[in-house]
Order: structure tokens, then sequence, then C-alpha cells
């Protein structure tokens, strides 16, 4: 793209070159070189992330006794940290392939960021099923590989399942994200010095910027686009999977696919709004990501509010109009039992919450836009947890029963995560271009 | 940094790392150099012998093995069992009795001779301690003190020697002092039938069944007996399901709280506490005619009504003058119950132990002699329970006296802990200090013990030779297991020698009491005697003819002499019930301690097994707690888990409350064993909240079955769940095929007490771990196989919880590699070495039976017991699942030796072949292959009663449940 800024075309006015290489100025300007308060961020973060790998150390050490997990609720909240980032990682390839594919030109301001998240979420939600093993020492097990014992996995298992599906989801969104990347990279390439100027030429892979180029890039990245499509859907309802396949009441439940699906979407754009708007106000970027921008998303969340909605709504009516006595009385106890203010906290944060966008003076309103994003990650957070934690502590014995307490180390594992995710993100601002610089400028005039 | 430097580095660096070393000793595996022919490592061996848990004295067989051990191989106590055909258990036991097996390995185990003096305590030799102890025998002799030897149950041979030794040192034998006896009963029984012992209770002859206070399936007399006798009155037929319909028994129990035995029998009677003396002299009065009887005083109606009553559920929310013809009614039916053929009375336990107690017990005796029980055979007098002495109250109060006076020189304590089972106010642990040498002889530093100057330490049964004869004329073996029985070495070679030249070799440094009385006659009285025990013990089993019996069965029968019922002692029974007991009402709130069926007195709170099996009524397992009736707890705002403040004249202290559904107003119960030197019964107690909340582990998450028809309630076939045709099947993936053979499981709840031995027996079979009260707080119990009791209206119920081994079982198809898979004869199998520890298999699991495994716990930090361990299977590591495998090395053991004959396993060999059915004290638990229709678990399958839990979720369990039924009255 260099070549593009550079060489005056004869056909575009000179005024136009410039306000292309003020989108350039405008949007690299996180690659220079950031304030103390920048690596102050990114060490709190990542020693977030180093504190919480000291205590899965020690778990390996002493044993999985030291959380909170027991019998009968196997699974807690690292299960719910692992659907909750795997949730976030879907609005990326929904805002970049889907749209993409959907032609929704909003989606340009936000794609970086959202198929950023999406790795970084990815790699996030892959770390906990390993934590979570009882010997995570042995996690190949769970890989197809050639022994001579001629052991196999097991493929009726949702967790094998699960296995191809998150790693497949990691594969296509890292192609997706660089390759969306290359021509900024370019760029990037241009404006850089020394060492990292040698690394961005390397990663632009030589891009050129001639017609030739620009013709096979849109190609690939529509058939990228293609590919990472069904994943958008598939991820999230293997995921489900984990649940439904399942006899549980509260998990066995045919609704959970497109309810994941919506539900992720849903928390995955929460999540690019709690990004976008700190990062909008400290790049200055208002001039790019428009309130009308913000608008577009909004009704995305709107709509993806009211499918979770609805699912919630089934899942009550169902187990009431059924004759399923577990089921029914799973969800009298999600809503009236030992973790009811888990589950009137998720209606309200997801259901609730987001009504209040019908009003456009909300819609518009940035500081509230960000304190519902927030609401959100902790609505869709607290989902997963009601689902989880409440369907495992009572199940079909009564005898079985038991409620779940969270130990120090539920909660430093669970906080790794974020240190891990915002760290990562802000690396990402200081390293690489954090918005479709090629994308925004095809729109500027 | 330079080259020099860099070497100094290196070498002070290897060093230091170095000298972190330490020298190991290579471990041989097998130890022999020429190993004996009949010798095959890893074959279990097995001794006979007698439980010494309980006065009940069942017999055993110790399954051991060979495990290197101190240096060479020896053979290692791994499993008890009951040994069949055994006259008091034949091949039962209950949960004390398969727990008892760790009192062998425990740490505190005494293991040497101590002296404490100026209250430090120090180890010496067994001459320093004979020397110390013929000393003060001269000295007190010369002083013309007493010697008193106060032991616990001795019987057999131990009983002859003690005798003869007391003879010679100028002893004086104290009556036994055994807590768990019922002394009362006994006492009774000498006013009244002129024999002042307990007779065996005949139970399986009884057509009608009245206990009072006794806790027959728990610790009176030999609950295993008990057990196996009431199964038989309720259904002669040893292998058909039980049926109530058409037979008349009727079991009745009267008591002032309430109990598991109370929660088994077909009706309850709730008493005030002292109320069963007015109870049975009402009954007296009403069945027994002639002058005799007329000297019992007349009850009225209305005295009794004020003191007896019926279950809360039966008399809710009734006026009291509907409430007292209800009972009277009630009470009624009790009278011709007690009219009707064969009908049996016993009284003991809490009813015979509190203010009137003795007076109850002797209108017991009379009412059993008025309906000549003697002489239907009901009451066995003549192979009676062999308590020839037995001290009560009056003679533990006559030695605290004495020894306070100064009278008693030395005091012998063996296998006794009056400290702690006589109430503090008895004074006895102050009295002990009154002698001049005390001398303790146990196996833990127990609180007598504690008190004591010298202490020997005993050699457990399992490694020592002896005798025990529970029952007059039954004598039972007791031969050590640590060797192998038939060989012995002779110069370079193994030679196949008689059983009897097995060597007593015990682990630390300990005697048997027969070699320390032996010792004793030799060192003072200077005595010739034999140069072992064991060798006294096979010239008395010669003497007696009994010698080739114990060898072969390892029991012998005799006919012991009748003996002579006497005239009953009137003046006595008048004069009991003149008393100011019989007259007085139990007054204020009253604190009861009851034994439980996991423990009689403190010795069992030594064991960490029965810790770690829950109470069956309140699933509550480490620690105390007061059990509260639930109308106190909602008057005082009391709820499970806050602390109470409990005051008395006797006793003050603060305890963790637990409200108990189906316990009567006006009475806290806290388990026996858990307050030392507190009475059985305190009145006028009162309670209030701390306002601390104590974490107490009761492991069931709801006390009700939530109406989900665990425990179908329905007289409805297969308790009213859709019966699934056999081959009906929905799923997906095609149904396993199994041959030859598909284990499977029958349950009869109507059978089933909840008496948890099961859970003892599925525990040291299984190497399952003991993981401890913090564990179990956080609901990470290991236990295999679990007895969940559920409320309900009629009271409680209950039911054994292990793996199903379904043929769909939900745990299979979702782990990832593999772990869980199904074996080919029908087992959900569970590959440890496998497992990563997704844990989703116990997720999906209906009945979650799996047990993951949080920690390491097979390390010698969390489990001592290791050296436990039944090296049939494996010991789990960290972070994988475990379950009950229907004891999968019983399976392979009998199937390979089958097919090694060239056969199929047989039902007989398959029917008792799990430890939880090996051991069932009713036969409740029955276990075989399916597949074939000669079996007994084939037909039980199939029986009306028959459902499996969960039926509808179609995971086609192989446990088939039969429903109890509510007997029609």
């Amino acid at each position: 793209m260099s070549e593009v800024a550079t060489l005056p075309s004869e056909s575009r006015a000179a005024k136009e070159v410039q306000a292309r290489d003020q989108v350039d100025r405008d949007i690299l300007i996180a690659m220079k070189k950031p304030g103390p308060l920048y690596w102050v961020a990114v060490c709190a973060c990542f020693g977030f992330f180093v504190l919480g790998m000291a205590m899965f150390g020690n778990m390996v050490d002493k044993g999985f006794g030291l959380t909170g997990v027991s019998h009968p609720y196997n699974w807690s909240i690292y299960i719910v940290d692992f659907v909750f980032w795997v949730g976030i990682a879907h609005s990326g390839t929904l805002i970049s392939a889907i749209l993409l594919l959907f032609r929704a030109k909003f989606r340009n301001r936000f794609n970086r960021q959202a198929e950023a998240m999406t790795c970084i979420s990815v790699l996030c939600a892959g770390m906990y099923p390993i934590l979570h093993l009882g010997r995570p020492w042995f996690n190949f097990f769970l890989f197809p590989y050639p022994t001579e014992r001629q052991l196999w996995i097991n493929f009726r298992s949702p967790l094998t399942w699960d296995v191809f599906a998150v790693s497949t989801y990691l594969i296509v969104s890292m192609i997706f994200f660089y390759v969306g990347m290359i021509p900024d990279l370019a760029i990037a390439r241009q404006y850089a010095t020394g060492l990292r100027k040698k690394i961005y030429g390397i990663l632009s892979l030589g891009w050129r910027g001639t017609d030739r180029e620009w013709k096979h890039y849109e190609k690939v990245c529509l058939f990228l686009a293609a590919l990472a499509a069904p994943l958008v859907v598939s991820v999230h309802s293997v995921v489900s999977w984990d649940f439904a396949m399942s006899l549980l009441p509260g998990w066995h439940a045919t609704i959970f696919a497109p309810y994941f699906v919506a539900g992720a979407i849903f928390s995955g754009c929460g999540m690019v709004l709690t990004l976008v708007i700190p990062m909008r106000k400290i790049f200055r970027l208002e001039k790019y990501i428009t309130i009308d921008h913000f608008d577009k998303l909004c009704k995305l969340i709107m709509f993806t509010s009211m499918i979770v909605g609805y699912a919630y709504l089934m899942e009550v009516a169902l187990a009431n109009y059924g004759t399923n006595p577990f089921e029914k009385a799973l969800f009298d106890h999600r809503m009236g039992g030992h973790y009811r203010i888990a589950f009137w906290m998720m209606v309200f944060c997801n259901c609730i919450a987001p009504l209040t966008l019908w009003v456009k003076k909300l819609r518009h309103s940035i500081p509230w836009l960000f304190v519902l994003s927030i609401l959100i990650n902790i609505g869709m957070w607290l989902e997963r947890y009601v689902i989880v934690v409440t369907s495992l502590s009572n199940d079909f014995d009564p005898y079985n029963w038991g409620y779940y307490v969270p130990t120090i180390y539920d909660f430093g594992l669970t906080i790794m995560n974020f240190g891990f995710f915002f760290g990562m993100f802000l690396l990402f601002c200081r390293f690489l271009p954090m918005m479709a610089i090629m994308e925004v400028k095809e729109e500027v005039k | 940094m330079n080259r020099r430097d860099f070497l100094k580095w290196m070498g002070a660096g290897t060093g230091a790392a170095m000298a972190g070393c330490a020298r190991r000793d290579p471990e041989k595996v097998v130890s022999y150099f020429v190993p004996p022919e009949s010798w095959v490592p890893g074959r279990p061996t097995h001794a006979v012998s007698s439980c010494s848990e309980c006065p009940a004295q069942c017999g055993i067989v110790v399954k051991a093995y060979d495990k290197f051990e101190g240096g060479k191989t020896r053979w290692m106590p791994v499993k008890f069992e009951g040994a069949p055909g055994h006259p008091v258990n034949d091949g039962r036991l209950c949960m004390r009795g398969q727990a008892s097996i760790t009192r062998f390995y425990l740490p505190d185990r005494l293991k040497s001779p101590l002296l404490r003096e100026r209250g430090a305590e120090r180890p010496i030799s067994w001459d320093d301690a004979f020397q110390r102890i013929s000393s003060a025998l001269e000295a007190s002799a010369a002083e013309r003190r007493a010697i008193v030897w106060l032991a616990g149950r001795t019987t057999g041979t131990l009983s002859g020697l003690l005798d003869a030794a007391a003879a010679k040192l100028r002893i004086e034998r104290h009556p036994e002092y055994e807590p768990a006896a019922a002394w009362e009963a006994r006492e009774a029984n000498r006013i009244v039938f002129g024999v002042a012992d307990l007779p065996t209770y005949a139970v399986e002859k009884a057509g009608f069944l009245l206990t009072i206070g006794a806790d027959v399936l728990e610790t009176f007399g030999s609950p295993v007996h008990f057990a196996a006798g009431l199964r038989h009155a309720m259904d002669p037929r040893p292998r058909e399901a039980v049926e109530r319909a058409g037979s008349r028994f009727r079991w009745w129990h009267v008591e002032p709280h309430f109990s598991l035995t109370g929660a088994n029998a077909d009706e309850r009677v709730v008493v005030r506490p002292g109320g069963e003396a007015h109870l049975l002299a009402w009954l007296i009065r009403r069945l027994l005619p002639g002058e005799a009887f007329g000297q019992v005083p007349e009850v009225s109606d209305d005295e009794l009504a004020a003191r007896v009553t019926l279950p809360a559920g039966q008399v809710e929310g009734l006026a009291e003058t509907d409430r007292k013809r209800l009972v009277l009614r009630k009470l009624g039916e009790l009278v011709e119950g007690l009219r009707g053929e064969n009908a049996m009375v016993v009284a003991g336990g809490v009813s015979t132990q509190s203010p009137g107690g003795l007076t109850a017990a002797t209108l017991a005796a009379l009412l059993q002699r008025g309906l000549r029980m003697a002489e239907k055979g009901l009451l066995d007098f003549r192979r009676s329970q062999n308590f020839p002495s037995l001290a009560g109250p009056a003679e533990m109060k006559k030695l605290a006296d004495r020894l306070k006076g100064g009278e008693v020189g030395v005091l012998f304590v063996s296998r006794a802990n009056p400290v702690a089972n006589l109430p503090a106010a008895a004074g006895f642990r102050e009295a002990l200090a009154g002698a001049r040498l005390r001398v303790a002889l146990a196996d833990f530093p127990d609180e007598t013990a504690k008190e004591c100057d010298l202490v020997l330490p005993l050699s457990s049964p399992l490694e020592s030779w002896g005798d025990a004869e529970p029952r007059r004329g039954t004598w039972t073996l007791i031969e050590p297991v640590l060797y192998d029985s038939t060989l012995v070495q002779e110069g370079k070679g193994w030679k196949a020698k008689g059983r009897e030249h097995r060597v007593a070799s015990p682990l630390h440094d300990t005697r048997s009491e027969g070699d320390i009385l032996l010792d004793l006659l030799r060192r003072v009285a200077h005595e010739k005697v034999a140069a072992s025990y064991r060798d006294h013990l096979l010239a008395e089993w010669t003497r007696r003819g009994i010698k080739a019996d114990l060898f072969a069965a390892g029991f012998a029968v005799r006919d012991p002499e009748s003996p002579k019922i006497g005239e009953t002692d009137w003046a006595v029974v008048r004069e009991q019930l003149r008393t100011e007991a019989f007259r007085r009402k139990v007054e204020g709130l009253v604190l009861l301690q009851a034994p439980t069926v996991r423990a009689a007195d403190p010795r069992a709170a030594r064991l960490p097994l029965l810790s770690e099996i829950p109470d069956p009524l309140t699933t509550i397992t480490w620690g105390g707690w007061v059990s509260v009736p639930p109308e106190l707890a909602k008057k005082e705002g009391i709820g499970d888990g806050d602390e109470v403040r409990i005051e008395s004249s006797a006793w003050t202290g603060t305890m963790p409350a637990k409200i108990q559904q189906g316990l009567p107003d006006g009475i806290l119960v806290v388990a026996r064993g858990i307050l030392a030197g507190v009475p059985a019964l305190v009145e006028n107690v009162a309670v209030r909240k701390t306002g601390r909340k104590l974490e107490i582990p009761i492991l069931s998450g709801s006390e009700s079955q939530q109406g989900r028809g665990i425990i179908p309630m329905d007289a409805r076939p297969h308790g009213g769940h859709a019966k699934k045709a056999e081959d009906e099947d929905n799923g997906l993936y095609p149904a396993h095929k199994h041959h030859p053979y598909r284990w499977a499981m029958a349950i009869d709840l109507e059978a089933c007490t909840g008496c948890g031995a099961c859970v003892a027996a599925c525990t040291v079979e299984n190497n399952v771990p003991i993981v401890g009260a913090e564990d179990h707080l956080r609901g990470r119990e290991m236990s295999w196989l679990r007895i969940e009791p559920f409320y309900e209206k009629r009271g409680v119920e209950f039911i054994p919880m292990l793996c199903q081994h379904c043929d769909n079982g939900p745990c299979e198809p979702v782990c990832p590699v593999f772990a869980a898979y199904h074996t080919p004869d029908g087992l959900n199998g569970q590959v440890y070495n496998r497992c990563v520890g997704t844990r989703y298999c116990s997720n999906n699991c209906p009945y979650k039976v799996r047990r993951f495994n949080w920690w390491e716990n097979g390390t010698p930090e969390r489990q001592p017991l290791g050296k436990m361990h039944n090296p049939e299977l494996t010991v789990r590591p960290r972070g994988v699942m475990e379950k009950c495998t229907f004891c999968v090395q019983r399976i392979r053991d009998v199937r390979d030796r089958a097919k090694d004959e060239g056969r199929l396993v047989k039902d007989g060999e398959a029917e008792r072949l799990t430890a939880c059915a090996q051991t069932c004290p009713t036969r409740a638990i029955v276990f075989g292959n399916i597949l074939d229709e000669e079996s007994l678990v084939y037909k039980l399958s199939r029986h009306e009663r028959g459902y499996k839990v969960f039926e509808e979720l179609n995971a086609r369990p192989a446990v088939t449940y039969l429903h109890p039924v509510e007997p029609t009255s």
C-alpha cells in the first residue's frame, strides 16, 4: 500500500492523498512510543496471568483439590470461563466473516479489534480444558495420535468434538486475522524503522499493492469468510453439546445450540464495545468510529439479547410444560434456590438491561454503552455459571446435592485470563494496526 | 568468574547436592532365596480368628498377602470376612467388625512397654517392666494390700489361665468390666431366672418380637446374629426375596429416642425415658394372670399414656384424648401380638441404662419368664452369652472406694477403659491414684492407660494365639496370620507342618495377655509353666478335646451343661418395684447418650474408618453432634450446624446441632463414644443457641427423596415404575452383547437395615482412601458404596447406592479417552491409567457414584494405613476417577479358576462374591450372572417388587432393587 500512498495518481486530487495519509497516521498513532502508563498496564495484566499460572503450578503439585470444585459439581467456573471465552471469540468471526458476506459496511470499524479479540480469547478458552484436567500432563491423550498400544479417542464424546472444534476455530481465526492484516502491515512497514521495519516487511509478505495483488487478496478474503462463516455456528454449537449431550436436567436440551450461538454473539459484541470505547477515546478515533457505527452494533446486541431472552423463557416454559420432574425441580431451584441471585442477575444483565437500547438517546450515549457492555459481560459469564453450576448441584439423586463454594484458586485462574486477554490486547494495539486501514480508506472521500 | 572460581563453585555445589541424598536399601520383591514349594507369590493365605471389636466375638477369616515389610516377606492381613458356618455370625460381619482390621495398622498403637514416672513417659524393656511389677507385688503383699486384676471381656482358655495365675499370685480377679454388655439384663436374669448370664436370643424362632430399648441391630449382644435371625424370622427361606405378605411376624420396638433399630422395626412406640418399666408392668398385668404376677403394681391407662406415645407422624395434630385413645388401641395390638405364638421380648440398651433401668430389665425378665420364652427355646440359657461375672455400677463404685481407701496395692487394668466409660462423677480417675502401682494392658494409649504407671502393650489378635468362648460351649480359634500356616523353616529348607506351628510374630514389641500371665507366673511365682501361650493353648485344647475341631473349622461346639433355672427372687423384685426410680418421672429435657451402629463406647472412635462412614440416620461422618428433635429446634430456632450450649448438672459444653426427624420431643441424643465421662442419661438439661455456626460433615444433600421414587413407597408392582422390556433399546448406538456373563446385583430393601456393614467391607476390600473431615466438609468423600437414608412419612428408608453398571452407561460415551468403557461381561470398567480426569463421566452419572481423586491419596501422609492395601487392585493416583467395580478382582479370581476347570462360574460362587454381598448381615445384597437363568440374581431381578432407580433415563442399570413393603396391619 505504501506504493499507492506515495505515488501521486493523476486521477486523484492531492487532497485526497493527504486525507489518506492522515488516516494512516491517525490509526497507527498507537504504534508510536507509548507512555509509562501503558507499560504499567501491560505489566499489571501479565502479572495476573503469571500469578494464575503459579497457582496452577501449585495445583499440579498438590492436586485439583485446591479448587472449590467437588462432588457433585465436578465442573465449575473453569468451564464457565471456557465457555465465556469461546463465546467472546465468536463476534470476531461474525463481524469479519458473516458481515463481510452480508456487506454490512459498519463492520470495518470493528473487525480488526474483533478479530484480535477472537484470537486472544480462543487462546484463553483453550487453556481451561487443560487446566481443568485431573492430570493435565496427560492432555495429549485427548488427541488422536498413533500409539503402539492402539489407544484411540472416543468420537462419541462431545469433549472430543470440542477438541476439534476449538482447535479448528483457533487456526481459522488466526489465518483470517493475519490475511486481513497483510496490506495494513505493509503500511506499518512504511512508517517503521530498524528491526521493526524488517519484521513488518517479513509479515507483510512483500506486499506492494498492485492491482493483481488486490484482486487476489479480495478473493482470498471472500473465500476465507465463506469458510469461516459456518464455524461461527458450529463451534459454539459443539460447545453447547458438551452440555446438551448429557443426561443432566438443565443441560439436556435441544435448544442449546442456537441459544449458545446467539449468546456467544451477544457476549462478543459486548466485549467489542468494552474494548473499542476506551480505545476510541484514548487514540482519538472519534472521526473513524462514529456514533452511527455504535448504533448498528447496538442493534445487533438488541437482536441477540432478545434471542437469548427467548431461550431463557423457553427453557423455563418447557420445564414447566413438560412432564419431566427433574427438569421442573431444577428450574424451580435455579430461580428460587441457592443460586437464585446469579440467575436473576443474569436475567437483568442479559435481557432487561439491553432493552434500554430501544431508546435512541441511550443507544447514542457512549458512557451508557460502556456500562451496558460491562453488564453484558457479567451477565453472560453468569449465564454459563448458572448453566454449569446449578445443573450439577441439584441433579437426579437428592442425596448428592451440594453447593459450590469457590476458593481463591477458582478466582485466581479466572482472573488470570482476564489479565492475559487485556495484556495481549494492549500488545496488539501497540504492535499491530488496530483498525483495518485499507477498508477505512476506501470510505474516505 | 575465572576458571578456578568456577571449579570451586562446582565442587561446593555438587557437595551440597550430595549432602541431601540418602542411602536407600534395595528392595527385594521376593525375599526367599529358595522359595518353599507350595508358595505362590501374590496368592493370599487365610487365617481363622475371632473379632475382638465387641463382646459378641464373631468368627472371622483373615485374608493375608505376602508383603515386603520390615526387611522380609511377611503375611499382612488385608481383609476380614465372617467365618462361614460360625455359630455366632455365619459368614457375616458388621461395620465395626469390618473396620476393626485398621486397628492392627494404626500408627498410634502401643509399640513397647511404657513407664510413666513423674509425669514423663518413656519406653522400657519387658524385663524392666516385670521387675517393677514383681517388686510392687511383693511390696503390696507385705503391706497386706490387695492386688486386683480388672479386665474386659475374658473368656475361653485365657479366663482359666487368669484364674490359675490369680490363685498363684494372690491376685483378686475383679468381675469383668464390659460397658458394651447389658449388665442390667444379666442382673435381671439373676433375679428372675436365677441364672446370672445373658441368654442367646433365638430370634429366628420368634413369631412376634418386642424389643425395648435393645439396639439389636447396632450394639446389643450380637447384632450380626440378631440381624440374620430377624431376616429368618421375617422369611425363613434363605434364598428368596423377603415376603412379608403371608407372614404373621411383626417386630415392635420401644425406645425413648430414634435409632437405626427403631427405624427398622415394623412398629415403633415412643416412651419417655424411665417409662419402659411402666409399659412393661402394664403389659404384665394384661398378659400374665396369677397371684405371683399380681405383685407387679397395676399401671393405669392414664399413667401409661403420660409416658408412652407413638411416633410424631402418627399422632400429629391429634387432641390429647384422641392421642391417648390411639396409643391404647395400638398397645392393644401389641398385647395381642404378645399373646401369639412364640412371642419374644428383649430389653436392653438405653432403656435399661436410664434411671429405673434395672427395674425395667427385671420386669422384662418377668415377662419373658411369664411367657415361657426359656422353655420355648427363645432364650437359650444353655448356650448363653457367657458372662459368668460382669461388673455393674455397684462393683465399680466399690473398687473405686477401695482404691481411694488405699486398700489396693497393685491394679492391673486389661482391655478396659473405665476412666472414659464411667461417669466423671464416679471419680475413677482420681481413685486410681490410691494404688501403689497401676498397670495397664492395652493396645492403644487410651484414657485409662494414660493414668497408669506401667503400660504393657498387647499384641493384636492377628499376631497372637488364643481362643474365645463367645457362648457357653462354643469355642472359637484365634490364630496369628503373620506367617504361612503350613511352612516352617527347618535347617536350610522349608517343611510343611501343621497349622499349630504357626509362629506369632508381632509387628512391634508387644505380647499377648496369655504370654504376659505366663511370664508373671514364671518370674514372680517361679512356677513351671508352658514355654509360650501357644503351647499352653494347645495343651488345653487337647485336654478339652476341641483341638481337632478348632483347626478344622475354626470353631468347636460342645454341649454345655444346662444351667438350672431357679425360682424368681420375688423379694428383690418387690424391692425393685418399690424404688423411687419406678414411680418417679424423668424430668425436663433429657440428654441421652445412645449407642449407634458406629460405636458402643469410645474405643471405636480410634478407628478413622468408622469416622469416615456416615452415621446411618444423620449421614454425619467426622466429629460429634447433638441430635435435636424438630419441635425443639423450631422453638429454639436451631438449625443444622448451629452450635448449641448444653447445660446440666452432670455436663456442660457446646456441640453442633443436627435436627433429627423422628426424634421425640423432650430428648437430645448424642452418639455414644463422643462424650467421655458423661452418664448415659442426664435430666433437666438446658439447651440454647450460642449463635455460632459450625461446619459438620452431613453427607446427605436432602433428607427427602423429593418425590423421585428412588425408594418407591408403593404397593404397585415395580413400585409404579414402568418396566422396560428386556430387548427394548432406544439408543443411538447398537446395544452391548454379553457372553457368557453379565454381572448383576439385586438388593432387597425390605431386608436392608442400613447398618453400613457393606460400606465398611467395600472400603477395606477396594483400598478406598480415608480422606478425613476436611474433605468430607467439601463433599469429597470417596466411598464407592453409600447408604442413602430418605425420610418418609412412615419413618426412614435406606437404599445402598453403588455403581449401577448400566448397560447404556451414561458415563461411557462422554469419556473422550475411553477410560470409562464397557467390558464384555457387562461391567462399567474404569481404566485408571487412561483417565485424564475430565470428570464428565461423574457429571453425567445420574446416580453420582463416581469418585474423583482430588489429592494424591495413596501417600503415607494421607494413608497411614497404606500397608493394609489389597494388592489385588491398584491405589488410584491423583486426578483420576474411581468407582465401584463390582469387586472386579474377585470376579476375575473365580472366573479364572472356573476357566481353568473348563466350566462357568457357578451361582453358589457368585451369589456372595462382592465384598458388600459377602458381609451383608441380612443377605439383602445378591450378586450373580444374570445370563444364567437358574441364578438367584436372575430370579430376584424379575421379582414383582423389582425396580431400577431412574429407570426412565434408559441407562439400563444392572442393579435391581426390591422396594420395601408396608406391612399391612
